[in-house]
């Protein structure tokens, strides 16, 4: 409180004030000064007025000792703005204390009357009129205005001076209008009243977190889709060296492989996020969440894609061996195609399972999906957003799980020659039953070992 | 017809602790059909595996032509395009058709053309009898008709000589018929074939010497007459009976 603790320059400040006044202006001008005139922010997040729902005007009048009594206010607010439901709530404060008044309200248009009984002076102390119009609607169109109009005073009446800011509000966007709605609505107001579904299932949270929500969903989807094909031909690479006959190589991808494997991807992200700045390697979150994400995807691809490799049977190597094939090209031509057909299912849960994963990176600060939830249900305090984002992953992950099944389902049919079908050349039962019997087990063993990898 | 196209001696191999191969020695010529017959474990596929090197012997030596195979600093896959081998499990790739899986080596082994690949395929698959089943992949065929691909396969690398690792062990006797009628064919066209197998008829028939091989080691050879109607070690003669 600085004001009492040096009060003599304040009154120091008070008399010069007061002479250049009582020079400059002539006897009946007013200091009044305006020291409020805002609006409550009324849409589902943020800090903005819009136009076309209710608001609370908030109007502070200032009125100093030199001032003369103020016997009544006129609000004059913009053109078409509607007091239907309005209800307003005048008080006088002195110094620190509140002064019971009965002001008599009126309105007329898109003015607000406000008349005291007695005139409001401040011959004590400094006194503030405040008045406060609950419920009023701005017109929906937006703009900027200063509240203007008349104030009554015992030496005649003067214009309401400006305030220091403007009022800003806003033309409502789709959200807010269907957002509104949805609050006129008397089912969404039964449908609240029941505890649960306010929570979890609340209307008008719903829409506010579709709108909000989407950015950060569609963040997901290009950190996962960028990350998740880095991720391919680095797991391949793993996978090769893991399975070279050149021992470091081996001994390096098996490390590389197991430590990420090993470790919460959790700390993954804070070592990248938090470690390479440190280390001079700068880039936005978003390049390091890819990065991230890339670095432990390939390390669960290097294992599906050499479990793969592996389940390929020995005889297609000596085959293609037999041919006078190269190592390389028996694994390009050969064993690579194969390999690529039966680690499909397995690579589509693994990009399910990243696609997840993006929600953690939520953790250090990168605006996706789960970052956008946590945000709309600290300032709504309402469960309802989580659910909304638990919706757009599976908007994702359903059609894929899916995708997985028929892949599956086509693989197995594949490789295990039911392909018989009426249009498909007869197959002669039993004869190829053991080789197709083992290529089942395999390609089922390579589906159940990555499952077993899932997080 | 007498130079040796495959020469084997004192061929050894081992398996960890295992002896399988305790010290072969063979030769084939150019243009003949060789029948090889023992008992399981007796190392005949590991001596044909190792011709080709798909496996490495222990010690020995194994002559190619003029090349030694057991020279590790033998280009071996310069050797192998000349060295058709045909598998038990016929080992076709079940994600290329009839047509793809003869076609592949040639391309890119071989450096052919893909027409003239294509042209070669169809010949191969016309001679083991599949002319009409080119598009098909390996997945949609019989046991025999996979196998005779595989035959095809071998056969349009245009190969020195012929390995046949029991070609017909996998199949159900009625469809080992077809898959040995090529093998007679080609026999009849002069193709140098080395074949392990259990059919004695088709030794009787088509060898030009037939060889007994028992615990790692070549107990007798001969012609099939001398061998099947006159023995003459016990454990051939053990074997034989057996056997029919």
């Amino acid at each position: 409180m600085t004001t009492y603790q040096r009060p003599r320059v304040r009154f120091a400040r008070l008399i010069a004030l007061a002479l250049a006044v009582a020079v400059l202006v002539p006897a009946s001008a007013s200091a009044l000064e305006v020291v409020q005139s805002s609006t409550r922010p009324n849409g589902f997040a943020g800090q903005d007025t819009y136009g076309g729902i209710p608001t609370r005007l908030t109007w502070k009048l200032k009125i100093d000792a030199a001032d003369p009594g103020v016997q009544s206010v006129a609000l004059e607010l913009p053109e078409g703005t509607n007091f239907s439901e309005s209800e307003v709530i005048a008080a006088v404060l002195k110094g620190v204390s509140k002064t019971a008044v009965e002001p008599t309200i009126s309105f007329d248009g898109n003015t607000v009357n406000v008349a005291f009984n007695e005139s409001v002076d401040s011959l004590e102390s400094i006194s503030y009129i405040r008045v406060e119009v609950e419920d009023l609607v701005l017109p929906p169109k937006g703009g900027t205005f200063q509240v203007t109009g008349s104030i009554a005073t015992s030496t005649g009446a003067v214009p309401v001076p400006p305030a220091k800011e403007p009022i800003i509000f806003k033309e409502m966007t789709r959200a807010e209008s269907w957002i509104a709605w949805l609050d006129a609505q008397p089912w969404v107001a039964k449908w609240n009243s029941v505890l649960f579904l306010q929570m979890f299932f609340n209307p008008q949270i719903i829409i506010a977190s579709i709108f909000v929500q989407f950015k950060g969903w569609l963040l997901a989807i290009l950190l996962v889709a960028i990350g998740f094909p880095v991720a391919i031909p680095v797991g391949l690479l793993l996978a090769f060296a893991k399975m070279s006959t050149f021992g470091p190589l081996r001994w390096i991808s098996s490390a590389y492989i197991n430590i990420v494997r090993g470790t919460p991807l959790f700390l993954q992200i804070y070592i990248v996020f938090f470690g390479l700045p440190l280390i001079g390697i700068q880039g936005n979150k978003i390049v390091l969440g890819v990065i991230v994400l890339a670095l432990n995807s390939s390390a669960y691809l290097a294992e599906i894609f050499r479990a793969g490799i592996q389940s390929i049977s020995k005889g297609q190597f000596e085959a293609a061996s037999s041919l006078g094939m190269s190592y390389w090209q028996a694994m390009q031509h050969i064993i690579v195609p194969q390999t690529v057909k039966r680690v499909l299912p397995t690579m589509t849960s693994e990009f399910i399972l990243l696609y997840k994963d993006t929600a953690m990176l939520s953790a250090v600060g990168v605006f996706e999906l789960m970052m956008y939830s946590k945000n709309l249900s600290a300032i709504t305090g309402n469960i309802t957003p989580y659910v909304v984002a638990a919706g757009f992953y599976l908007l994702v992950t359903t059609p894929l799980i899916s995708y997985v099944r028929t892949l599956e389902t086509r693989l197995a049919v594949a490789e295990g020659g039911a392909a018989a079908d009426d249009t498909k050349p007869k197959k002669k039962k039993g004869t190829g039953g053991l080789l197709t019997k083992d290529a089942v087990s395999e390609a089922a063993l390579v589906g159940s070992a990555a499952h077993h990898e899932s997080r | 017809m007498d130079q040796p196209i495959v020469r084997i001696q004192d061929l050894h191999k081992s398996f960890g602790s295992l002896e399988v191969l305790k010290g072969v020695d063979l030769e084939v010529n150019k243009g003949q059909v060789v029948v090889i017959l023992g008992p399981s474990g007796s190392g005949k596929s590991t001596m044909l595996r190792c011709i080709n090197r798909l496996e490495v012997s222990t010690s020995g030596h194994i002559w190619f032509e003029d090349q030694e195979i057991t020279d590790p600093k033998t280009n071996i896959n310069g050797i192998r395009e000349m060295i058709g081998m045909v598998f038990q499990s016929f080992n076709l790739f079940p994600h290329l058709t009839a047509k793809g899986n003869v076609m592949l080596a040639q391309q890119k082994v071989l450096k052919r053309s893909k027409a003239e690949a294509e042209k070669t395929a169809m010949e191969n698959l016309d001679l083991v009898g599949l002319g009409d089943k080119i598009d098909y992949f390996p997945a949609q065929l019989s046991g025999g008709q996979q196998q005779r691909v595989a035959i095809a396969r071998a056969l349009a690398m245009d190969p020195h000589v012929m390995l046949f690792d029991e070609a017909t062990s996998a199949l159900d006797p009625e469809l080992v018929r077809g898959v040995l009628d090529v093998m007679k064919s080609l026999a009849k066209a002069g193709m140098t074939m080395i074949v392990v197998t259990h059919e004695m008829g088709f030794a009787r028939d088509v060898a030009d010497r037939v060889v007994f091989m028992d615990e790692g080691v070549v107990h007798e050879q001969g012609t099939p007459e001398e061998v099947f109607d006159n023995p003459q070690s016990e454990r051939t003669k053990d074997f034989l009976g057996h056997i029919s």
